[in-house]
């Protein structure tokens, strides 16, 4: 995981500052993009507002923090924010303001943000990996099966915790034809679905 | 400006910011809210979809940290009934929205794939949904409304199932269901039971609540629930819908029958009423983009009338199962079944 800090300099351009940032290293779900502008006090903005058009827009405070929340106008911020959005999860953006000897208190939040992140989805083992692979392979799969296949391969695995004993049967098997292949997937198909409590 | 601080908890606690339409915050249930939600900080918007729209939202981390969001309904006060429930015989079945999203966390519920954020909005204009409502009395209409929530599980915040109640006195032509998983009784005792309210509470087998009811009062405290409810001259409704394939499904489904009639008189409520899972077609295809994995959902449901339930093989059995058993506590004619 990684954390992009976007610190407001005199005179400085946020959005080509957020832009080089991005440009160095794509980020992915779960990075983190964090602001901090100059002002003469620490804040968590809740709100920010473009003073041009009346429109705000409301970054969410999700985790606990030690911080004094307060809303901001400012039309770059705003934007800023917008620009965030694209490429992060709504959660993952956090914007403050700070007197720049005061800065510590906010790195400090933020690595503690990026250690307590946690995987939610499910995952495949290597092994399992490997051998739905194989399978894929050895029946001639197309696309839209292969991508079936993984779905039932992990329906399969949340329900039951495992898949290798199901796969294990198929893994030396190919397909001479069509026709066979569909009857072989028809068959492991209905072996990753079996439910029988 | 407040500080939002917890030493226990990563997350924000829930309802620790309240987001309040201008056009919201002089209704007396807003008044109510703050009044009760004094620690939680006030962020004034122009409209909920601002932030309950938004793109990017994570439903199931705000689950265990939901923001309220106080707004005007500004039309559509009522729908028609889904196909997916019960309409128990009659013809013009509707729902009222006063609420969006429930304080329950439940792993079966559709509403994890119907809404893009798990913060509860609370529409503060209950006045106007009572009285479009209202216009409906000569069609005899059906209208639950705690569909979208559950409405007295949010009781002490917005008091609308007391106002509900109050409907109920004045518009006799006008059957309301409130169905519930709450137990909190003492919510409804200001108010005498009026004739043409469904009380209706969802009880589940006690390891069905532990594992996928969460946030929920358990079996027995829903029992008293009920029991206090006969006693107050309601006459309730029980529901087990969802009914769930799970392990060891004939021996959690046959004791909680037993169980609730050993502690309620059968001739004391108006009727049992069951229903296998149902869920909206693209529903699956909405939580796996979502995250949200459970043993629930990793089951190959069959498609039925554009909805997602049981393959009928489990259906039967399940089906046969609750039938014969509580069969032996009830007539016929009070055990409702509903099936796509």
């Amino acid at each position: 995981m990684h954390a992009y800090i976007i610190e407001e300099k005199t005179g400085c351009n946020l959005l080509l500052e957020a832009n080089s940032a991005l440009l160095v290293k794509t980020p992915v779900k779960d990075d983190i993009f964090a602001f901090i502008g100059q002002e003469d006090s620490v804040l968590y903005i809740n709100k920010i507002t473009d003073p041009y058009t009346g429109k705000s827009c409301y970054p969410e405070i999700m985790f606990a923090h030690p911080f004094i929340e307060n809303e901001i106008a400012d039309n770059s911020i705003y934007h800023l924010f917008l620009y965030a959005k694209k490429s992060f999860i709504l959660r993952n953006i956090y914007f403050f303001t700070c007197p720049a000897n005061q800065r510590e208190k906010i790195y400090s939040w933020v690595k503690n943000r990026l250690l307590h992140i946690e995987e939610k989805a499910p995952k495949f083992t290597e092994d399992e990996e490997n051998m739905i692979e194989h399978i894929s392979r050895g029946l001639i799969l197309t696309q839209s099966m292969r991508y079936d296949f993984k779905r039932l391969c992990m329906s399969k695995k949340i329900r039951d915790g495992g898949l290798v004993d199901v796969l294990t049967g198929y893994i030396n098997t190919s397909a001479g034809s069509k026709r066979e292949r569909s009857i072989i997937y028809d068959e492991i198909s209905s072996k990753l679905n079996l439910v029988n409590y | 400006m407040k500080s939002v601080q917890s030493s226990t908890s990563l997350i924000t606690k829930a309802f620790s910011h309240i987001y309040i339409e201008r056009e919201a915050e002089n209704y007396p249930t807003t008044i109510l809210v703050k009044s009760i939600l004094k620690d939680s900080t006030i962020i004034m918007i122009e409209h909920y979809k601002d932030v309950f729209c938004v793109s990017g939202q994570d439903f199931m981390l705000q689950k265990k940290s939901p923001k309220l969001i106080l707004a005007v309904k500004r039309s559509k006060y009522y729908y028609k009934g889904s196909p997916l429930c019960n309409n128990y015989g009659f013809e013009h079945f509707y729902y009222a929205s006063s609420v969006m999203n429930c304080p329950f966390n439940c792993a079966y519920c559709y509403l994890q794939g119907m809404y893009p954020s798990a913060n509860i909005v609370i529409f503060v204009n209950i006045n106007d949904t009572l009285n479009s409502i209202k216009g409906l009395s000569q069609l005899n209409p059906y209208v639950s409304v705690s569909y979208d929530t559950d409405l007295l599980a949010l009781e002490k915040l917005t008091g609308f199932v007391g106002e509900w109640i109050k409907f109920c006195y004045e518009n006799k032509d006008i059957t309301v269901e409130v169905r519930t998983k709450s137990a909190d009784f003492s919510l409804l005792t200001p108010y005498k039971p009026p004739e043409n309210l469904i009380l209706a509470v969802t009880l589940s087998p006690d390891e069905i609540i532990l594992n996928y009811e969460d946030k929920t009062p358990k079996l027995s405290s829903r029992i008293n629930f009920i029991k206090r409810a006969i006693e107050y001259g309601y006459t309730p409704r029980i529901c087990i819908d969802p009914v769930l394939y799970v392990e060891n499904y004939t021996e959690l489904y046959t004791r909680l029958v037993s169980y609730i009639f050993l502690n309620i008189d059968a001739k004391k409520i108006s009727d049992v009423s069951f229903g296998m899972i149902r869920l909206p077609k693209d529903f699956l295809k909405r939580c796996e983009k979502r995250g949200l994995y459970s043993k629930i959902f990793a089951y190959p449901f069959r498609t039925e009338t554009g909805a997602l339930t049981l393959i009928h093989e489990h259906e039967v059995i399940l089906y046969n199962l609750l039938l014969k058993t509580l069969s032996g506590f009830l007539p016929a004619n009070k055990i409702n079944y509903y099936s796509l």
